[in-house]
């Protein structure tokens, strides 16, 4: 298999918030276009830590991200999300002072001296979440948790991205949003788009992956296809519970 | 970073013994106002730093404190004849209760708030000063008379040397107070607050009470200095040059430079910035662009300042030089990827 | 107090009109500072010398350079600009980077030393002579009775047009969008492909231009002069602790309320009592609402 049928792939990746005090370290990932990816771990195992630094919030101490055959280790997260990688961050990332359609204005950024495709974005984003039309001149922060998640991830998607990247979407939602949103993942898969996710739900997490990477204390402990991993989800489960 | 208190000893006898010997063999009386412009600036920066650097308090009215100080001496003094010893007693007190009631005020706010507040309690009592000129004679100026004889020394102003060992004493008495406070309980509890304040109350510590009696404490001595300082220049005028933003900015610069967070680290600010000026014959406005050029310098390479110079060269010193320094250092490195490799 | 003088309309609309004037004053000197404590979270103590920076820029090209005063005006602000702009990119920044989470606490510290040094500097190169001149427009004209100077006017005039442009340049453009986001959440703005860094320049060099316009615009009544940015800076500070530190409207009517108090307490009681009286106000504040008069919603703590 040659590398670019590969989205991301991360060799040897060592990042932490100090020097000396990795958060992660020796990681390897093989990320397929297309494929949705799961990483699990306990609270504190460098889920999220893993998610920055490829993003580029964290320096990476050691080792390379390629995405789509270039190396972008270090590289700022506003130039590596222009290159068509989409972040979801754990918690709420809208800005609240804004209004919803400012939040959307803002999510095609890159594009933003093209009025016509940005209003072309917002009308298919405005379709497809006409909640979001309603109330497009309300300020985000007035939004209730789940209206903010459809906000935000209209605002991810909207830009078209080749690789979109899911840190805890279903935190904070009612058991029939989070199913919703794990169908909207669905939807992205049969799109063609790259997903990588984090999620407390483990077991739909598994069920959802074609591949999913067991990170414990920073590294890589057990990866495997969705199937095979399906068979020991209780074990899995239990450990984590 | 270990090493023993014997330095510290060392240190401060070696500076005691250069500022009480170098003036009195120079006999030169500029050399004397030097050492005295040195010492005023130390222990004005010292008593700055032992509100910020122990409790993240910016007292950015310091400079008006000292006048409150300098003025209830000096009118004291004019107005109904009390003598100047006892009036370095009165200024403290009266800048005590000053220093008290900011300190209430300012209570539930953090950061940049207790700075301005401040700041502006000092510009009040700079423009009441200045406001009630009948009284203190605004700005054309209190005459201050020097202090009586005490024991058959004179203190006239034409015999700085005199002086010059009162500010001397004076400021072993403020050290090493603020030295004994900052080495014992009280000052661990300090720390404890400025780390994290909240953790400090949650283990039942009256954050309050401590964070009034740190800067009640620091107030009462800027109080003195600024009486003694109203004694020695002469003439008090309530103005911003005088007591103002620019004189608290000179003191916290020296602070800064020193290093925060440690008291002598402003010996070593002031004897730097001072001698430099002095040494090179800099010019009045160069002298202000050194300072401010220094405080930029060193909070962007040397945040831990002289003092953290000093430390860092006597822990290099000390790993040179001293066998079981090196074996304790080499323990230490040992244990600590003991520890790594469990993770 | 001479609290006889108010039973006199005209003499109340002196007092108003001289009152508003300065408070517009004071209102623009604030709003730089507030935006940059608003998007950056720094208090820019050199604040007040940026302000002389303009009134030396403005009395090149207007006076010496004889060019027609909006000129001067521009000059100083873009200017200031520049200045600003370098002084983020070369200094604030990577000051920023280094202190990590204790730039909020201390990182005005470094802007102290820069007031110190541009102040300094500017007694040296320029020397301590002040330079200005009696007004940018002549004339004056009654209204009601009450005396209104043209230069009044104008000042009025700029205040619509750069309150009216900032809020504008925030509500509608792309830049302002995603300066407001920055503000809010940094993190979240760099997702979106927002290079923040750039934003806290952008910012930076904006405040500066705001206060070096201002600086150019008042000449008349705050000359060229080393020390002038002292006086500005006190009364900056006033106003945006009043109107609420990140609020840059708040600052624009806290410095008209100052303006007005200002007025009337010079009118009333013998002068040298309104600064006592202005400082008491701004300590009833910090104690009592610390977050300014007017903050519905702080952008920053």
């Amino acid at each position: 298999m040659t590398t670019e049928s590969f989205c991301l792939q991360v060799e040897g990746l060592k990042s932490g918030y100090e020097r000396d005090v990795p958060v992660i370290e020796d990681i390897n990932m093989r990320v397929s276009s297309g494929s949705v990816t799961g990483l699990i771990g306990a609270n504190g195992a460098g889920k999220s830590s893993l998610l920055k630094t490829i993003l580029g919030y964290l320096k990476p101490e050691a080792g390379r991200i390629l995405y789509e055959g270039k190396d972008i280790a270090g590289l700022r997260p506003d130039l590596s999300s222009s290159l068509g990688i989409s972040y979801l961050m754990e918690g709420h990332s809208i800005f609240p002072g804004l209004s919803v359609e400012e939040n959307l204005l803002l999510g095609m950024w890159p594009w933003r001296r093209d009025r016509a495709r940005v209003r072309l974005a917002i009308e298919r984003a405005f379709e497809r979440a006409p909640m979001l039309r309603q109330r497009r001149r309300a300020s985000a922060g007035l939004l209730s948790g789940g209206q903010q998640r459809i906000l935000e991830l209209e605002r991810i998607y909207m830009t078209n991205p080749s690789l979109i990247m899911l840190d805890e979407p279903s935190l904070g939602l009612a058991p029939n949003l989070a199913g919703e949103m794990f169908d909207r993942i669905e939807d992205f898969r049969k799109e063609g788009i790259t997903v990588i996710l984090i999620d407390q739900n483990v077991r739909r997490v598994i069920e959802t992956s074609d591949y999913v990477y067991v990170l414990q204390l920073g590294k890589i402990m057990t990866e495997g296809k969705g199937e095979i991993l399906s068979r020991d989800v209780e074990n899995i489960v239990k450990d984590f519970i | 970073m270990k090493f023993s208190p014997i330095w510290s000893y060392i240190g401060g006898l070696a500076a005691l013994a250069v500022l009480l010997v170098v003036p009195a063999v120079a006999s030169n009386n500029y050399v004397v106002a030097v050492f005295t412009s040195i010492l005023l600036f130390f222990i004005l920066a010292a008593l700055f730093d032992f509100n910020l650097g122990y409790l993240n308090i910016f007292n950015f009215g310091i400079a008006g404190f000292m006048a409150l100080g300098a003025y209830t001496s000096a009118l004291l003094s004019y107005h109904y004849g009390i003598s100047p010893w006892y009036g370095l007693f009165a200024g403290g007190i009266s800048t005590l209760i000053l220093g008290f009631i900011a300190g209430v005020i300012t209570l539930r706010l953090r950061g940049i708030y207790i700075g301005l507040t401040t700041l502006f309690l000092a510009e009040f009592v700079l423009f009441a000063l200045s406001n009630f000129r009948d009284y203190t004679r605004g700005a054309s100026g209190l005459d201050v008379s020097t202090f009586p004889d005490l024991f058959g020394i004179s203190f006239d102003r034409n015999n700085p040397l005199a002086l010059y060992y009162v500010l001397v004493v004076i400021c072993v008495i403020i050290y090493s107070a603020l030295h004994l406070i900052v080495r014992s309980r009280l000052g661990l509890i300090f720390r404890s607050i400025r780390d994290d304040q909240l953790g400090a109350s949650v283990l039942g510590f009256d954050v309050v009470r401590y964070k009034l009696i740190n800067f009640s404490v620091a107030s009462f001595f800027i109080g003195v200095v600024g009486a003694f300082y109203g004694n020695y220049i002469g003439i008090l005028v309530p103005t911003p040059q005088e007591f103002g933003i620019s004189r608290t900015t000179e003191i916290l610069t020296i602070a800064y430079i020193g290093g925060r967070g440690t008291l002598w680290g402003s010996l070593l600010g002031a004897f730097a910035l001072i001698g430099l000026q002095e040494g090179f014959r800099i010019a009045d406005e160069w002298r202000l662009v050194l300072y401010g050029a220094f405080l930029v310098f060193v909070l962007m390479v040397f945040p831990q300042g002289l003092a953290g110079g000093v430390k860092q060269l006597a822990h290099w010193c000390q790993t040179k030089f001293s066998k079981r320094a090196r074996l304790d250092s080499v323990d230490s490195n040992n244990s600590q990827t003991k520890i790594r490799k469990d993770r | 107090m001479n609290l006889e003088l108010l039973t006199y309309p005209v003499i109340v609309g002196q007092f108003f009109v001289d009152g508003l004037g300065r408070g517009l004053m004071y209102g623009l000197m604030g709003m730089g500072l507030a935006l940059i404590f608003g998007i950056m979270g720094l208090i820019n103590f050199a604040h007040g010398a940026f302000f002389m920076i303009g009134t030396y820029l403005m009395y090149t090209v207007a006076v010496q350079l004889g060019l027609p005063f909006p000129i001067g005006i521009i000059a100083a602000a873009v200017g200031l600009f520049c200045f600003g702009a370098l002084l983020e990119r070369g200094l604030i920044s990577p000051l920023r980077r280094f202190m990590g989470e204790n730039w909020l606490v201390d990182g005005y510290v470094m802007t102290i030393g820069l007031l110190i040094v541009l102040e300094n500097l500017a007694l040296i190169i320029m020397g301590p002579r002040g330079h200005g001149i009696s007004s940018l427009v002549g004339g004056r004209t009654s209204l009601f009775g009450v005396m209104v100077t043209y230069e009044r006017i104008l000042v009025l005039v700029a205040a619509i047009v750069i309150s009216g442009g900032l809020w504008a340049l925030l509500r509608f453009t792309n830049i302002g969008r995603a300066i407001r986001a920055t503000s809010e959440y940094p993190e979240a703005a760099m997702a979106l492909g927002i290079d923040t860094r750039r934003i806290y320049t952008i910012t930076f060099a904006l405040g500066s231009a705001l206060i070096g316009a201002v600086g150019g615009l008042l000449l008349s009544t705050y000359m060229a002069h080393p020390s002038i940015g002292s006086d500005v800076l006190l009364k900056s500070f006033i106003v945006v602790i009043v109107g609420g530190l990140g609020n840059v409207w708040g600052a624009m009517i806290a410095g008209i309320l100052l303006g007005l108090v200002e007025s009337y307490a010079q009118g009333i009681a013998s002068a040298g009592w309104q600064n006592s009286i202005v400082s008491a106000i701004v300590i009833l504040v910090l104690i009592f609402r610390p977050g300014g008069l007017f903050t519905k919603a702080t952008t920053r703590p």
